[in-house]
């Protein structure tokens, strides 16, 4: 079977990390060597796998090797001496075929093993020549296997019977292997063990004295009594055992399907070895994961890869995160899995269901261990903003947000968890808003921040336009920013004990302290059944105490976060630095369980703290609890950011890269109300943003919250534009002095042809506040109308674009247009250009992985 | 006395100098090695070393030479594996946390993390995140320095298996480790 891996794989794929490690041949070498000099992508790749591999090996080297040791080194091989010595005294005759070069050293090393490894190898060289023998129907089974499988799964019978092929084809592999082990020991002269009663040589001899291993075979359940008697028995464990009982409740279809398998009995022996057949288990997810890969993938390998998963069907749940899982665990959750497709259970899950867009080819058994624990995030559904008319609605007004959670999830979604994420995960301006685009910052000192804006066609709807508005927010260097007060508020519950989430948040945190100095004050409270302080105000240079707190921190209990967050700020309060900067930042996996747990009390508390100049930044962990929409709403109340870390390196950009965004808001309640030309355009859709909208009169309103903007922090928004025809106008809304329309004016007036706005497309009117501020000033920016081919929009526009064009796709949006995956990433690296960023060389792979998915 | 059989049949065994040769280099490294596969304590990993190296001095000479090292870690594998299978099944436990327990310590590393630079402590919480089996062969190749030949040997994969494992994680860590840049 491990021929059969290897052939499938093209040089592109894992040669080019063997050749960086000098592991291929030299006509391979000159070749790739050939390839990279006029191919700068490929040079680039091999530079970053040789970076990579570097740091890897600098990162073990560090390790610590030395160990302590009673004993010196001459007294321990003194002792290894004498060892050999004693055991050789046992071995006569034993060189006369040891000196055969032909032997395999597997076989040797096997007739020399210590006694009761010696037993434990009997016994699955037993079970090997007893499956040996079942072989051939088997392999049959699983040939059979991919055809079951490539058809869609839509019904329990064909499920069952795509499980069994699983099993089936499983088996097969494992007993493939076994026997591979198994052939140099039957045809080979094995070694005579000399004066040890191996019973395992004997066995491989065959045709000294033991039964052939045929008949032992053959017989069945004799085998199994022959096992016994032999002592080397192994008796099935307990937990498979379990598994056994799992696999026998599983309906009864799949008894067809195995009718010409083996017995339970059998079946529990299998397991057996299953569980040490790690790398059969191994191989299958791996195929299956092939998609990591970082070489754009052909068409034909996208096939294969999808052929390949399908062909091992649960094997490729295997993959990535529930390969960690045992196998017990996997069939159990299948069985739970496929119980609750089938109504079964209650359908909890409801808002997943819900927004589970039924587009799609997406395999429902993928990794479905982390499909279940994610079924547990809750998201809000989203109801995609529509084509509004300029007639009817000549303003467009909305709050600007600077979240990028939703990125981050989907990235667990598809780079992790390898599924395509639920709609109403994707929130489209939050994908636009993770990157950094190239914009200049203010350059007049006042205003805190510049705006960017820009029109092109749209390249899923050619007859349309898109228009960028982007705000980029003054950077300030982090020696200048004021004084912190921080008080973080740790969920310790149950829930947080998995490693991508409480240790996640102590590197996160430690990341931080390593920015913090003398002035500033780190304070620490952890929430779980009860409330607790575990770090009053410290100041920032004791790092040693905050670690130390940091380290005593284990996870367990239920959570009552709001108890907590009183608690925090509380502390926040005791501790305020007027001018500073005072925050709250809560890390969480959003499972608020116990106490305060109602949304919008929350919301109030944070919202009333937030007028106290003390801000809330969520920082969400994990995958399968959190309650996205409640974070995203107390951190928009609370005058914060709400992020989501899902990796070292994103705990990295939250805490180090953007520190002084996350912390330091320069512009506060910033709404953004954008006037369309309607001599210019007929109708416009705002790109994401979705639960930002305000109404028209709310722009003036300056007791209307909206959304912060950090230093360094952009914000980036597009609005579809379908240009003109002359339309009927109405009167504005109430309070909004119009640019182009005259409130009261007559239908059908004829737009102000002569004066000079009038080739502008539409202005962008902002109001924003000085963070200690409560009145508004007011900022007008006009767009003339003059756009440019798609082609020739800057880099920036279009990576945006493909970003947004990529949430459509994600969300199937209605409104996707001619937008489909192949051609999202070929726009998407044309805009990454020659040397992307880490984000966006990443989003690409996200891209690549999406459109396996979706395919 | 049983010291001098050893030597007596020092024509087809491997010479004392020369296993001690390699005991001296490879020692560290197995033990190492060995309580990866099974966590095991330092005292448990060396006497498979110790087993390891006593079978080692029975392998035929000079077949064995150029193998030795292959061989030393195969052997040692076997052992480990077979060691904590017994385990496993005294305590009959069915362990769902070794995984999570494994990852949670690469993530934790007490207070020398916080000394140490924060690259290298990133590098190892992802390493320590990759599946077991990516772990040992991705060590192998770039700790202990053995050659994809060997590393297939060790393990009982094909070369290109054990290429395509490599490639694997080495991508998932790039992929992880590149917004550093």
């Amino acid at each position: 079977m491990s021929e059969h891996n290897g052939h499938q794989s093209s040089w592109e794929e894992w040669q080019l990390t063997a050749y960086v490690l000098g592991e291929v041949d030299p006509d391979l070498a000159q070749r790739i060597e050939a390839a990279a000099e006029d191919d700068a992508q490929l040079s680039a790749e091999i530079a970053a796998l040789d970076m990579t591999v570097g740091r890897i090996r600098h990162a073990l080297e560090l390790e610590p090797e030395a160990f302590e040791s009673s004993e010196s080194s001459e007294e321990r091989l003194a002792r290894i001496f004498e060892q050999a010595a004693r055991s050789t005294t046992h071995e006569t005759g034993d060189n006369a075929d040891s000196s055969s070069a032909t032997v395999q050293l597997r076989t040797r090393s096997a007739g020399r093993r210590l006694r009761l490894s010696l037993l434990a190898t009997v016994a699955c060289l037993f079970v090997a020549i007893y499956l040996a023998v079942d072989h051939l129907p088997l392999r049959e089974l699983a040939q059979r296997a991919p055809a079951n499988a490539t058809v869609p799964v839509t019904e329990l019978e064909s499920s069952s019977s795509r499980e069994a092929a699983f099993q089936n084809e499983d088996r097969a592999v494992i007993s493939e292997q076994l026997l591979a082990e198994t052939e140099p020991a039957s045809t080979s002269t094995p070694p005579k063990s000399g004066a040890d009663e191996s019973r395992l040589a004997r066995l491989a001899k065959g045709q000294s004295g033991a039964q052939p291993a045929r008949t032992v075979a053959s017989e069945d359940f004799e085998s199994k009594t022959n096992l016994s008697s032999l002592d080397a028995a192994k008796p099935v464990p307990a937990d498979l055992q379990d598994h056994l009982s799992v696999e026998q409740i599983v309906p009864v279809a799949d008894q067809d399907a195995l009718a010409a398998a083996p017995t339970t009995n059998q079946r529990g022996a299998v397991a057996a070895i299953a569980s040490d057949g790690e790398l059969s288990k191994q191989l299958l997810g791996d195929q299956a994961s092939r998609g990591m890969g970082l070489v754009q993938q052909t068409e034909e390998e996208v096939q294969l890869l999808r052929r390949t998963a399908n062909a091992n069907g649960m094997g490729a749940a295997s993959g990535q995160e529930s390969r960690q899982l045992s196998r017990l665990e996997t069939v159990q959750k299948l069985f739970a899995f496929r119980s609750r497709e089938q109504g079964f259970v209650d359908n909890q899950d409801h808002y997943f269901e819900a927004e589970k867009p039924e587009a799609a080819g997406r395999d429902r058994y993928e990794s479905l261990s982390l499909a279940q624990r994610a079924s547990g995030d809750r998201f809000a559904a989203i109801h995609e903003n529509d084509f509004a008319s300029v007639t009817q609605a000549p303003l467009s007004t909305f709050s600007i947000d600077v979240d990028t959670a939703s990125y981050a999830k989907t990235r667990q979604w598809l780079l992790e968890a390898n599924r395509l994420p639920p709609a109403g995960a994707v929130r489209i301006e939050e994908f636009v808003n993770y990157f950094d685009y190239g914009y200049a910052g203010p350059t007049d000192g006042e205003t805190p921040f510049s705006a960017h804006l820009a029109v092109a066609s749209c390249p899923w709807q050619p007859q349309h336009q898109l228009v960028r508005i982007a705000l980029q927010a003054t950077k300030l260097d982090l020696e200048e920013r004021p004084k912190a007060n921080i008080v973080f508020l740790l969920d310790v519950s149950g829930s947080m004990d998995e490693p991508n989430k409480l240790p996640l948040v102590k590197n996160a945190m430690r990341m931080l302290t390593k920015q913090l100095g003398e002035n500033d004050r780190v304070a620490m409270v952890v929430y779980a059944g009860a409330a607790g302080c575990v770090l009053e105000g410290t100041r920032g240079d004791k790092r040693k105490k905050i670690l130390g707190a940091l380290d005593r921190l284990n996870a367990g209990g239920s959570t009552n976060g709001g108890q907590g967050i009183q608690l925090a700020y509380d502390l926040a309060r005791d501790n305020f630095i007027p001018d500073g900067i005072n925050r709250v930042i809560l890390c969480t996996d959003g499972d608020f369980n116990v106490g305060v747990t109602k949304t919008d009390s929350l919301v109030d508390l944070v919202a009333e703290n937030a007028k106290s100049k003390i801000f809330l930044t969520v920082l969400g962990f994990g995958m399968g609890n959190s309650n996205d929409a409640m974070m995203e709403q107390i951190s928009n109340r609370g005058n914060g950011v709400y992020g989501f870390v899902d990796s070292q390196r994103e705990a990295h950009r939250q805490m180090v890269k953007q520190l002084a965004g996350n912390l330091v808001t320069v512009a506060k309640d910033v709404k953004i109300q954008v006037e369309f030309n309607p001599a210019r355009v007929r109708s416009y859709r705002l790109l994401g943003y979705e639960n930002r909208m305000l109404a028209a009169k709310d722009f003036n309103d300056d007791t209307k919250d909206a959304g912060e903007i950090g230093a360094g922090h952009r914000v980036t928004a597009l609005y579809e534009v379908v240009p003109v025809s002359a339309e009927e106008s109405h009167p504005a809304p109430d309070g909004t002095q119009l640019r182009y329309q005259s409130a009261n004016a007559a239908p059908a007036p004829q737009p102000a042809d002569t004066s000079d706005v009038a080739d502008e497309l539409l202005a962008v009117n902002l109001r924003y506040k000085q963070p200690e501020g409560d009145v508004s000033q007011l900022l007008t920016f006009p767009l003339k109308d003059r756009p440019v081919a798609f082609t020739d929009a800057d880099r920036d526009f279009r990576w945006a674009a493909s970003v947004v064009e990529f949430g459509l796709l994600l969300r199937n949006s209605q409104f996707r247009g001619d937008a489909n995956w192949e051609t999202l990433v070929e726009h998407a690296v044309e805009a990454a250009g020659h040397t992307p960023t880490a984000e966006r060389q990443e989003c690409l792979e996200m891209m690549r992985r999406a459109a396996t998915l979706a395919l | 006395m049983s010291y001098e059989s050893a030597t007596q049949t020092s024509a087809t065994r491997p010479p004392n100098h020369w296993v001690a040769d390699q005991f001296a280099q490879l020692e560290t490294r197995l033990v190492r090695y060995v309580q990866r596969q099974g966590r095991f304590e330092v005292d448990e990993a060396r006497d498979v070393v110790q087993d390891a190296f006593a079978k080692l001095c029975q392998q035929p000479w000079p077949d064995i030479e150029g193998h030795a090292v292959a061989w030393l870690y195969k052997t040692c594998r076997n052992q480990a594996v077979d060691l904590a299978r017994r385990e496993v099944r005294m305590n009959s436990l069915f362990s769902k946390t070794d995984v999570t327990h494994l990852s949670d310590q690469a993530a934790r590393q007490p207070d020398e993390a916080a000394v140490r630079d924060e690259q290298i402590d990133l590098v190892r919480t992802q390493l320590g995140a990759l599946p077991d089996r990516q772990q040992e062969i991705l060590r192998l190749r770039l700790h202990d320095g053995l050659s994809y030949r060997q590393i297939a040997e060790v393990t009982g994969l094909t070369v290109s298996n054990v290429g395509f494992l490599i490639h694997q994680s080495v991508s998932k860590l790039r992929v992880q480790l590149r917004a550093e840049s």
